[in-house]
């Protein structure tokens, strides 16, 4: 038993350590994390040890990002490992060799995890000489720090092993990852949540306040930081509890999923259907069938771009009945949210605010879905082993990279359109209130700039990777911080420096500024010019953004190894064989 | 003028030399077997020559033109089969060469015709409405050869193109070959199983360690790098006095006996020879056959090749 494990984990970790990417990672947040100390002494040039009050305060605030920078990699990063981690053996082939070992699915579900986990101690002791400052500054105890420590470790446990059961669930790492992150946001969030939302809803006062903040590890560190525990209600118990419960639950399921005999890769095998009639026979069987997967394609046209075409066959409409109904189902869902949301319009400023927060969910929820159409189109490309390919024909970099931006937001459309069919029921209300056309018609171009833009950053940031993994990653990461880090640090720095609150004119920093702020309820003249010229500002950048994603790919297309020439002015400007 | 010339030819990667000053003359028509053990320097060739990587020295010419300066105009006569590739995920085969078809900007009138063709060249018109990710490894190996045909390119650069196929499947790889030479086009194959190169390329060259070793017809190789002939003869009775016969006789060395059967190695003319199997039959021995074996690629190969890469 204890010489396969042995050797499991021997191989897991060596691994880890060969590689240098997370040295690297390391080192970025033990800088980041000296960085902001020694700035705050600069900008606090007066600061002396002896003031215990000060030092508290500083205490209490690196503790924050401290235990905030752990809690990050234990919801961010593990997952990504974990969902990746027994894919990547099915994909290589070699889940079936191990199986075949004295390895059996616990040894090797426990080498997995001792592996992940380890790299998240890793993480936690190479910075424990900042942690070490805590208690030199005198401001946090023991008891925090070990309840710190203990309510991430937690959650690292509980992601790790969300992660490896839908590894083990998955075959290829997307859906695998995709589906990794949703669990891990509802394992965090929703028991909370749902808690808060009855002591808010039910009224049934504080005594559950604890309760819901014991099971959201976000609030949790913000409170052990505060004041030390969390009100004394429930925690650790109903924190061990829960967290417990879907750490064993994971294991056991993926334990199962191993077990099972592996299945190989489903393949659509069925034919092209020539036959018209049969063709609209299946129409009317299957309504939900927007172009019928199964209909002869024409050819591509002279003018059409080859690589649009190719995007558009593995689209949502051509990836059979699942992906269809669920596209309906979403359209039914919004129509009801939408109904729904009408029931609150009984003024005229009630319906611009429900109309415009309306609009933003639906944009938050398509800028989330975005970048999984637009961040492994690129990757695909080498995963699938088509690079090559590719390259050598009479292809340039600009028919790719437009190809494959405009064969994404053809797939988007679909879903955009199930999202935005919700906003139907708000008819009624425009009739009511016909100024609330307006708030519906700018939010509605704000959420088409903040669309256009993400995929253009996402298009930007993906055309760099070869691994579709860390492609999806990185253009979560980018997105995120064009979008809303880097706009609110700029506007808090302001604010700062200048001891004043910055004005309407920083919502041009983002164009998702505009949709989250209450600026816009204040003053409606303002919103209304707010929209169209941050389109036409962020269409602008999206379009310079997809001519940097081209010269990016060129690059990589032209001068794959290093000392290639810069390609000849003839492939740039593409003849023809004609 | 050659159809593949490469002069001088150096890859390094990093310090590790890949390709040290190849020099090739490859003659349009040919099929050309490029042999060497892994890592020996034939994928990076193939790739220099197929525009997608760049050598640190040297020049590579395709029908004469500059494989680095006009790598536009060399996609448009070339065709590349890489030794691993993938397919498309959703794509019907017809669908999948229609895509390269227009990738290769060949007109939609023409393209019909042209993918039926070449589905029909690689005999696979009963699978073009499957789909490509449903296809057997020996399937796909086709579905790349079509897909590298598509644009019907002057010169096939196959990398490994028969790797991993069944043995049908490797000589219906051959056969189509062979049509594709009959059409004039050069062909520069290679792979590690020497059998199926032996009675298929008009020109080998053997590479090692970025060396090329051997090069030109492999027989022509064979008879240069050996000093004597080696013969063999099989009698259906007589062994015993077709032993001494050739004990006896001047010039024949090596002999080696296995039952009825003899090998053995001589300088001697071939009046001379003619001589021996005259005196063998007067002297009663019963022969079955007398000749020179011709030799196989892999006695070549063995012979130029050190080993290690």
């Amino acid at each position: 038993m204890l010489t396969p494990a042995v050797a499991i984990i021997k191989r897991e970790l060596l691994s880890t350590l060969r590689n240098p990417r997370y040295f690297r990672a390391v080192a970025a947040l033990l800088f980041v994390l000296l960085s902001l100390l020694t700035g705050y002494f600069i900008q606090n040039p007066t600061l002396h040890l002896d003031d215990a009050r000060a030092m508290r305060e500083l205490s209490t605030g690196l503790f924050l990002v401290y235990a905030y920078a752990l809690y990050g990699i234990a919801a961010l990063l593990l997952p990504v490992i974990a969902s990746n981690a027994i894919c990547s053996e099915k994909q290589q082939e070699q889940l079936d060799l191990l199986r075949m070992t004295y390895i059996s699915p616990p040894v090797f579900l426990f080498a997995k995890a001792v592996n992940i986990l380890g790299l998240y101690f890793f993480f936690a002791i190479a910075t424990f000489p900042v942690a070490s400052l805590l208690f030199y500054f005198t401001g946090v105890d023991w008891m925090q720090y070990g309840q710190m420590l203990t309510l991430i470790s937690l959650v690292a446990l509980a992601n790790t092993l969300i992660g490896l059961f839908c590894s083990s669930f998955f075959y290829r790492t997307i859906p695998s990852a995709v589906t990794t992150f949703v669990l891990v946001f509802l394992a965090q969030w929703l028991p909370g949540g749902l808690t808060w939302w009855g002591v808010q809803m039910f009224g049934r006062g504080r005594e559950y306040d604890g309760l819901w903040i014991a099971l959201s590890p976000a609030w949790a560190i913000g409170r052990i930081a505060g004041s030390g525990f969390i009100d004394g209600y429930l925690f650790p118990g109903a924190l061990l509890l829960y967290f417990g419960g879907i750490t064993l639950g994971c294991a056991f399921l993926a334990h199962r999923v191993l077990n099972r005999p592996t299945k190989p890769m489903k393949v659509n095998q069925e034919k092209t259907i020539e036959d018209p009639a049969l063709l609209e026979a299946r129409r009317k069987q299957f309504p939900y069938y927007l172009i019928d997967p199964r209909r002869r394609r024409p050819l591509i046209g002279d003018h059409q771009d080859p690589v649009l075409a190719k995007e558009r066959y593995s689209s949502l409409a051509n990836r059979g009945t699942t992906s269809i109904r669920i596209l309906y189902s979403v359209a039914i869902l919004s129509v009801i949210l939408g109904a729904f949301g009408t029931a609150l319009t009984g003024t005229e400023r009630d319906a611009e605010r429900t109309i415009r927060l309306f609009v933003f969910v639906e944009t938050v929820l398509l800028l989330a879905l975005a970048p999984t159409f637009m961040a492994t189109t690129f990757s695909k490309e080498h995963e699938w082993g088509n690079w090559d390919s590719l390259r050598m024909t009479l292809l340039t970099p600009r028919d790719v990279v437009w190809g494959k931006f405009r064969g994404a937001l053809q797939s988007l459309a679909l879903p955009t359109l199930a999202l935005l069919i919700g906003t139907l029921p708000f008819i009624d209300s425009i009739i009511r209130f016909p100024s609330a056309f307006g708030t519906l018609a700018s939010s509605l171009v704000l959420c088409f700039t903040n669309l256009v833009y993400l995929c253009a950053l996402a298009i930007l940031t993906a055309t760099r990777f070869e691994r579709s993994l860390p492609a999806l990653m990185a253009t979560y990461a980018m997105s995120i911080l064009l979008l809303v880090i880097f706009p609110v640090l700029l506007m808090a720095f302001y604010s700062i420096a200048t001891n004043d609150s910055p004005d309407v004119a920083w919502l041009f920093l983002s164009p998702a500024l505009p949709m989250a702020s209450d600026a816009l309820d204040d003053s409606p003249h303002f919103g209304a010019g707010v929209a169209p010229i941050s389109a036409i500002v962020f269409t602008a950048l999206s379009l310079f953004l997809l001519k940097l994603a081209q010269q990016q790919y060129a690059k990589l297309w032209y001068a794959r190894e290093p000392q290639h020439a810069a390609p000849p002015r003839s492939m740039v400007a593409g003849e023809s064989l004609e | 003028m050659a159809m593949i010339e490469t002069i001088n030819l150096t890859k390094n990667y990093n310090k590790f030399e890949a390709l040290k000053g190849l020099n090739l003359s490859i003659e349009k028509g040919d099929i050309f077997g490029f042999i060497g053990p892994n890592g020996a320097g034939k994928t990076t060739t193939i790739r220099i020559l197929s525009t997608l990587l760049q050598p640190t020295m040297g020049k590579a010419l395709i029908d004469g033109v500059d494989v680095m300066r006009n790598p536009y105009e060399i996609k448009k006569i070339i065709g590349y089969m890489p030794d691993s590739f993938g397919v498309y995920d959703g794509m019907r085969l017809r669908e999948y060469l229609d895509f390269f078809g227009a990738a290769y900007k060949i007109p939609t009138k023409k393209r019909k015709a042209i993918i039926d063709d070449v589905l029909t060249l690689t005999d696979m018109t009963s699978r073009a409405d499957d789909y490509v990710s449903a296809f057997s490894r020996g399937m796909k190996q086709r579905c790349c050869l079509a897909k590298t045909l598509i644009h019907d390119p002057q010169v096939l650069l196959l990398d490994e193109p028969a790797s991993g196929l069944d043995p049908r499947a490797r000589i219906e790889i051959k056969e189509l070959l062979k049509a594709l030479q009959e059409m004039g086009k050069t062909i520069l194959i290679s792979s590690h199983i020497l059998s199926e190169l032996g009675d298929m390329c008009t020109k080998i060259g053997i590479i090692e360690r970025g060396e090329l070793l051997a090069f030109g017809n492999h027989r022509e190789i064979l008879k240069n790098m050996r000093q004597s002939k080696e013969i063999r003869l099989e009698v259906l009775d007589g062994a015993d006095k077709a032993a001494d016969i050739l004990a006896e006789q001047p010039g024949v060395e090596n002999v080696e006996r296995s039952g009825n059967e003899f090998h053995l190695e001589t300088a001697i003319s071939n009046e001379d020879l003619s001589g021996i199997l005259v005196k063998l039959v007067q002297n009663g021995v019963r022969v079955l056959s007398f000749g020179e074996e011709e030799g196989t690629l892999e006695d070549v190969f063995l012979h130029v090749t050190k080993g290690g890469v």
